[in-house]
Parts: C-alpha cells; structure tokens; sequence
C-alpha cells in the first residue's frame, strides 16, 4: 500500500522509506499484541477441555484437593495428573450401560442424518425445478417452519408421540427429526444453478426423474450435502431434552440422556464424571478434526443460518 | 372441399391432442412434485407445524393428566390457564431471567465475537488454528460443557475452595465465591442495593410490582450470570466465523481510500466497518436471541439443583415448562402447554421487531 501511495504522490523517495518503516515497525507490534490477545482467548476456550482430561486422570481424593490457603502454585500444577489413572474411564464405562447408549446415539444420529439428507434433497430439488401447483404456497409454509422454536413443540410433540405409541422407541428419537426446512432452503439454492437442459438430454435417454437426481444433482450439490449431514449428525448426537421426555427405559436412552443420568447419580465423583464426559465428546471432537473445513466453510459460506437453533 | 374439411378436422384433431398430452404432462409434472416433497412436508407439517396449533388447543383444558389425543370435554377451561400463568409469581421471575439470560449472552457474546473476528480478519500467522479453537466450544455438546461449568465454578466447602475458579481466587489473595448458589442479582450485589420489600401487605398488587421490578433491576443472579458466560463460551465461535465472513464481504477499496483521506483505527470501524457489517449482525441478534429464549440445557446442567435453583433465579422458560410437565405433574401438560404458546407468541413478536428494526436500520 506504502508502494501505492508513494506512486501517486510525488515525495522524495527518503521520506517514503522511513515512512514505510515506520509503518512496517507498528504493524509488527500491532501483530504481536493481536496474537497475544488471541492467545489468552484460546486459553479461555480451551481451559475447560483441559480441566476435564486433567480431572478424569485423578484419583477422586486428588481431584477435588484444593490448596487451602493462597497457593497458585499448587493450585496451577493441578492441570497436571501425577500418576494418571486410566482406570477412570474403565470405571466410568461400566457404572452405567454406556456401550448402550453409545449404540443409541450412534444409530439415531446416522438415521437423522441420512433421512434428513433425503427429504431435503427430494424436496429442494422439488422446489427448485418442478413448477408444481402451489409451489410457491407450501414452500412458503415450509419456510415458515423455520420460524417455529422447536422448544414450543415439544409438549404437543410428546403427546402425539405416545398416542403413536412411540414411547421408548427409535421411530420418536428419528422420524421428527428427518426433516430440515433450513437444508430444503439450502438444497434449493444448489438444485436452481442446474440447467434444465441436462435433464432433457438425460430424459431422452431414458433417465428417470430419481435416477437423474441421484446421478446428477446429488453429486454438484456434494459440499453443501456433506456440511448439512455433519451438522445433523452432531446436532443428533448433541440433543437433550427430546430423548429425555420421550425415553424412560434405561435401554433406549441416547448417551446425552444416560450421561445427564449419570451427573445425577455420581453428583460430587468428579474424576468419574469427567472421564464420561471426555468420551462423550470424543466422537463429535474426531469428526471435527477431520472435517473442521467443511465445518467452519460450510457455515461461513453456504448460509450461515445452518443449525443455531438445531444444534443446540 | 371435402379434402379441406378432412383437413381441418385434423387439424381440430390433433389440437386436441396436444391440449390434452399437455394436460396429461401438467398432471404428471404435479404429481412429480407432490411425491417428491410429500416426506419433508409430512414430517414438518405434523412435527413442526401442527403442535403449534395443538399446544393451544392443548392450553384451553385444564388437565395435568391425560390419555389420548385431548382431554374430557368437561377439563375445557378457556383462557382460564393463561390467568393462572399472568398470577404465577415464578412465571413472572423466570421470564425476567429469560430476558436476562438473552440480553446477557446475545449482547456480550456478539461483543466478543467481533472483537475476535476483528483480530482475525487480518494477514496473521496461525489464523487457521485460532480458528479451529475459537470453534470447538460450539461442536461440544451443551450437557457436557455444563458438566464442565459446574466443576470450574463449584463453591467452597469446608474441605477449602471447592473448585478451580475459585482456588484461583484464592490463589491470588481473594475470598472465595458462592457462584452457583448466589441468588442476588449481580447489580444488586455490586452496588450493595437492598431489595425492596413491602413486609407489611406482601400480596399485594402494587408491592408484588414494584418488589418484582426492584428484583428484575438487581440484574440476573450470579448463578444465572455465571451459566450466561457458559452460553456465550460455547457460541462465540459460531458467531465469529459469521462476522468474519461479514466482515470478508465489506469491498477493501473503501478502507484503502479512507486511508487516503487520512482516517484510521476507531474511525474506519465507525464509518465503514460498522455499518457494512449490520445485516451480519443483525441476523447474528436474531438468531441468538431466539436461541437464547430457548436455553434449557445450559441451565438443566449447570443450576445448582438442576431446577433452576437457588430459589427459582436461573429457572427459565423452557426449563419451567418441562418442569411444570413432567416434574410438578400437579400443573402438568396443559399448563406447560400455555406456557409454551406464550413462549412462541414472544419470539414470534421479537423477530417481527427485529426484521422491522432491521428494514430500518441496516445498510445493505
């Protein structure tokens, strides 16, 4: 920019290099004091997870061994477990039927999200290329969904279900949730870019409408199908409060549920409960890892509107 | 003659024809689309839409209990519930936390998440894994961080100070706090106010408001506060990522010309950042406020009973109404279900209210 400056207006060519160090020298000051500002803030963000791993590799006289009297010394070399006890989360693990719920969970968020990608990408594509009677109306109505606090719904949601008899079963932890109206939104935006002519030619060949959506529009719309399945999957795997009004058995409970479960009956064994919780997240924080691009991408990019209020 | 009428008559013919394959293409064509939306709009229509209308029809009965689709015909009561909740002195102090609560964490947790997308919105080394930090709070699930939240903030106890933030406390020479298990506003505690209580006529409407009000105006306890900092932790991330790419959106022209005219720092973010960025924000306050007014595992987890205790001063709506239906069956489904139409009327009101400041105010 210096470089811009100094082409447009005519200063001695001294002038413009000490400018430019000076400018150079604050800029690099200004760097060092953002990356300090952002390395406390990452130290704010990750603090909890390290209490937790730390907690869970604890005894439960050590873990809750504070200093008694001013000593941040003792109280800092708390983050680190002498002599970790793995055991926790062998322990952790068998005092309630966590493999169970691990198996719940595991199941419920891949039906979600793979009915939920179904749905969205029959509707949207729907939406998109069909100039069906009323279109325009039930997208409207679709859209308005969007409106709705899920919370709201909950009660008449839990008595309709057990009038289905649905109670304790898959079909209450799934079928609600196999539908997106925000991924209709999405989808549609993708499926709209697609020339009609594609389908014409395919048509002439014999495809079949689903044939040509599955080989064609699935396949261009990849990135933000990818996104909207991650962030069902995880908002599936992170749900609460639906499973716990609609489960009571033991056996049908999601690993939330049966985590919450825990916290009830283990209130003050913290090495326990913290070893619990670090597999509980284990899962959501791999997946993450690996796909924090499509993640943080997916959000920035394709509509940010994505899941505030479905993931949490 | 009879050749042109043999023609015509083709002709006529194959109108008709071709009317009618096109009837039969429309016919297809909006069989086609029916089929195609008939699994999204079915689950929608009766898991999302319909329970709107039910929990009102829901509302009207007065039936804590009750088999099948509706209550007994005799249970129907009106509005008669929506007096009982307008009379519900918890009512009334879970919705001032509600307010608290959204207030608290859209207002903070937007402030934090700019400052971060500022910071970040810049050519600096690591970028991405500040990111990837910034981020991971938001893909954790909610009990668990609460979980979390609990244990950091634990108050002390006979055996010392309890938990780390307080141990840190007292590390560096202060006393420890009652985090979870003070109920006093933090306004309250900070100015040292005491609330106003009219002992003499307690019941009565006037005193009833204005110790309500005094109580609204001590701030959110410092429970409430504590579990608000978990909610804003465990967002900021989201809303950084969308301001930053808010911010990516705002043209570099703009700031490269006021440069020229000499402006900088506070004054670019004023003239250019600010308002560029308003439709970004002002989704970011929508989205987080109605997240915010359904908060329930943030405040299941965290509170100190896990009912929104001590004395009802982290209890918000959501937690209330499922409270009030599976726990205190005595005011049971209906009861929540009003409840529920009342939440979904004010977050219906907010975000006409937002939309319309925000036709107002941002600048696209």
């Amino acid at each position: 920019m210096a470089v811009e400056a100094s082409a447009r207006v005519p200063v001695s060519s001294d002038a413009v290099q000490t400018r430019t160090a000076g400018r150079k020298r604050r800029f690099q000051l200004s760097g060092l004091l953002t990356h300090f500002v952002l390395i406390i803030g990452s130290v704010f963000a990750l603090l909890p997870f390290v209490w937790m791993v730390a907690t869970s590799l604890k005894t439960s006289d050590q873990a809750t061994n504070f200093p008694k009297n001013a000593d941040l010394g003792a109280t800092l070399r708390m983050f680190v477990p002498t002599n970790p006890q793995w055991s926790n989360y062998k322990d952790a693990w068998q005092s309630a039927d966590f493999g169970r719920y691990f198996f719940n969970s595991i199941l419920v968020a891949s039906l979600c999200t793979v009915g939920v990608l179904i749905t969205s990408v029959l509707a949207a594509y729907a939406f998109a290329k069909l100039d069906f009677r009323g279109s325009g109306l039930i997208f409207g109505l679709v859209l308005a969904t969007m409106m709705i606090p899920h919370e709201a719904a909950y009660i008449p949601n839990f008595v309709i279900v057990r009038n289905l008899q649905w109670i304790d079963t898959y079909a209450a932890l799934v079928i609600p949730w196999i539908a997106s109206p925000f991924n209709i939104f999405l989808l549609r935006q993708f499926f709209r870019a697609l020339p009609e002519e594609i389908y014409e030619a395919a048509a002439l060949d014999g495809c079949s409408r689903l044939r040509f959506i599955w080989q064609f529009a699935v396949p261009l719309s990849k990135p933000a199908l990818i996104t909207a399945g991650l962030f069902s999957f995880i908002g599936s795997w992170n749900s609460l409060l639906w499973p716990l009004i609609v489960t009571s058995q033991d056996s049908m409970r999601t690993i939330q549920v049966g985590l919450s479960n825990f916290l009830n009956s283990e209130q003050n064994e913290f090495h326990l409960l913290m070893a619990a919780a670090t597999f509980t997240i284990l899962p959501i924080i791999v997946i993450y890892f690996f796909a924090q691009r499509q993640f943080v991408e997916g959000i920035a990019k394709t509509g940010v509107k994505l899941s505030a209020p479905t993931l949490h | 003659m009879t050749t042109g009428t043999a023609g015509l008559q083709s002709e006529e013919h194959t109108l008709a024809q071709l009317a009618r394959s096109q009837r039969r293409r429309r016919f297809r064509l909006n069989l086609e689309g029916y089929v195609l939306i008939l699994p999204a709009v079915l689950v929608l229509g009766i898991f999302h839409f319909l329970p709107i209308i039910y929990a009102f029809v829901l509302s009207l009965y007065r039936a804590p209990i009750f088999k099948g689709l509706l209550p007994a015909p005799e249970r129907f009561t009106g509005f008669n519930n929506y007096g009982r909740i307008l009379n519900d002195d918890i009512f009334w102090k879970v919705l001032g936390n509600t307010i608290w609560y959204a207030l608290g964490s859209v207002v903070l947790g937007l402030a934090t998440a700019l400052g971060l997308a500022l910071l970040l919105n810049r050519p600096i080394r690591g970028i991405g894994i500040y990111r990837t930090i910034f981020f991971l709070p938001y893909v954790t699930s909610l009990l668990v961080a609460g979980m979390i939240w609990r244990w950091l903030f634990r108050s002390p106890n006979q055996n010392g100070p309890g938990g780390l933030v307080n141990s840190l406390i007292v590390g560096v020479g202060g006393k420890p706090v009652d985090f979870l298990g003070e109920s006093r506003g933090i306004f309250q505690l900070a100015f040292n106010i005491q609330p106003v209580i009219n002992s003499a006529n307690p019941d009565d409407l006037g005193s009833k408001l204005i110790g309500g009000l005094t109580s609204f105006l001590g701030g959110p306890s410092l429970a409430l506060f504590t579990i608000i900092l978990l909610a804003i932790w465990s967002v900021v991330g989201f809303n950084t990522v969308v301001f930053i790419a808010g911010l990516q959106n705002v043209p570099k022209e703009l700031y490269d010309a006021a440069r020229v005219d000499g402006a900088q720092g506070w004054t670019l973010f004023k003239n250019i950042t600010w308002p560029l960025i308003s439709p970004t924000t002002f989704f970011l306050a929508i989205v987080s406020t109605i997240g915010a007014f359904q908060a329930f595992t943030t405040v299941f987890t965290t509170s100190i009973d896990r009912l929104g205790g001590p004395d009802n001063s982290t209890n918000v709506m959501t937690l209330f109404f499922y409270t009030a239906a599976f726990r205190y069956t005595q005011l049971g489904l209906s009861y929540a279900s009003t409840t529920a139409i009342i939440l979904f009327f004010i977050l219906v009101v907010l975000s006409i209210f937002q939309t319309r400041l925000a036709a107002s105010r941002v600048n696209y």
